[in-house]
């Protein structure tokens, strides 16, 4: 199963405005504009750099470290890396933990055969709202 | 004319912080944005060192860009860099350009995504050139003018500024940016547009350029890399004012998609 604790909606609210506007701010959107469910990619028009702008706003925004590609790392849990992912592309096995994980996005979002390449893709702003509230809580119970 | 301006390393931490410095040659006119470039490749020493030179940081993010000065010939420029971040992922980082021991260009919250040093590089020279800088002993290589490298074609002030730029087909900078994948350098690129917001600024004033005391560049963002023999449209729109600071919105397209933005603001006291 996915290492990661199951984030509750409560969690998601306490972050999101500050999270909504790191978001705006690196894609120099209204905060209006980024709702819960928006998509990173698609909604908002985030390219590759953007992922990563907004990786930093928010380590500074909240004081926290984001380990890159730690969505996937933690999606795939105690999983193999074998059984995640072959030649680049997501397993059946690596498909239901990352929709496990990323429970925030509906299934059929989730296309046929799902590149590792294109898990960005699925990201919404509830997505780093969840990944914020993980760092808060590992840092928390570190402390 | 080469475009490496880092002439020596001295305190050195793998992975976390550099100083090094480099001395504005006598017949050189040198932009504020090259002690911007000098202080990211400070950080790119870092970030290549740390991954054993099998990678490095390509400009992405600045944060803010804070230019209190502007280098004379023969000034010897003090450099450091202090890593926030430094993984095979990204780096990210903060540094200063000092002049007597007055800064010239800090650099804040900069972010780079790590590639292969391989596809820009050849790792074993730049491993080479590490070792000289560190024993101070790295041959200086520039010594041309910089200044207005790329002219600002079909200029049109109307509240605001456009023109065009076409990136070189062939300068001798692309030698070491990069040797193996030639991309025009995002600082020149920078300089163009400060230069065309001064024009903008000046327009806005009925011809007379303010005495600006300091420039901040905030938010920079580069989305791809420009090859040579580019035609690029700049723009300079004008944003928020007051009594003592003006500024601007910058962006860069290639065929109407934008590829580079920032902002800017002109201060005065």
């Amino acid at each position: 199963m996915s290492s990661a604790p199951v984030i509750t909606q409560d969690e998601v609210s306490a972050v999101y405005s500050k999270v909504a506007k790191a978001i705006a701010d690196a894609l120099a959107r209204e905060v209006d504009e980024c709702q819960l469910k928006s998509r990173i990619i698609d909604d908002l028009g985030a390219e590759s750099i953007d992922l990563l702008d907004i990786v930093f706003r928010l380590e500074r925004a909240f004081k926290i470290k984001i380990p890159r590609n730690r969505i996937a790392s933690d999606a795939r849990g105690d999983l193999p890396e074998a059984e995640f992912e072959r030649k680049g592309i997501i397993t059946e096995a690596g498909r239901k933990r990352l929709q496990e994980y990323l429970s925030e996005v509906p299934p059929e979002s989730f296309p046929a055969t799902l590149r590792v390449d294109d898990i960005p893709r699925l990201f919404t702003v509830e997505t780093f709202c969840k990944l914020v509230a993980r760092a808060l809580a590992e840092q928390a119970a570190t402390t | 004319m080469r475009f490496l301006f880092v002439e020596s390393i001295g305190e050195f931490e793998s992975g976390s912080r550099a100083r090094g410095q480099v001395r504005i040659p006598a017949e050189a006119k040198f932009p504020p944005c090259i002690i911007a470039e000098a202080i990211g490749q400070l950080a790119g020493w870092i970030a290549m060192e740390h991954s054993q030179f099998k990678l490095r940081p390509v400009a992405g993010l600045v944060g803010e860009c804070v230019i209190s000065g502007s280098p004379e010939a023969g000034a010897v420029v003090e450099l450091a860099v202090e890593m926030e971040t430094c993984d095979d992922d990204a780096v990210a980082y903060s540094g200063s350009a000092c002049i007597d021991g007055q800064p010239v260009v800090t650099l804040e919250r900069c972010g780079a995504p790590m590639l292969a040093l391989a596809d820009f590089d050849d790792p074993d020279a730049m491993i080479t050139r590490f070792a000289l800088l560190r024993s101070g002993t790295a041959p200086v290589e520039f010594a041309a003018t910089l200044h207005e490298a790329v002219d600002l074609q079909n200029i049109a002030c109307n509240g605001g500024a456009g023109c065009s730029i076409i990136t070189p087909a062939d300068a001798s900078f692309y030698a070491d940016h990069f040797p193996r994948k030639p991309v025009f350098p995002a600082t020149l690129l920078l300089d163009a547009e400060i230069r065309l917001a001064v024009l903008a600024l000046k327009n806005r004033h009925g011809g007379r350029m303010p005495k600006v005391d300091g420039i901040r560049i905030t938010d920079v963002k580069l989305r791809t890399f420009i090859g040579p023999g580019t035609a690029v449209t700049l723009r300079a729109d004008p944003g928020d004012s007051d009594p003592s600071s003006e500024s601007f919105a910058l962006t860069a397209s290639v065929d109407s998609r934008r590829i580079a933005s920032a902002g800017l603001i002109f201060e005065w006291r």
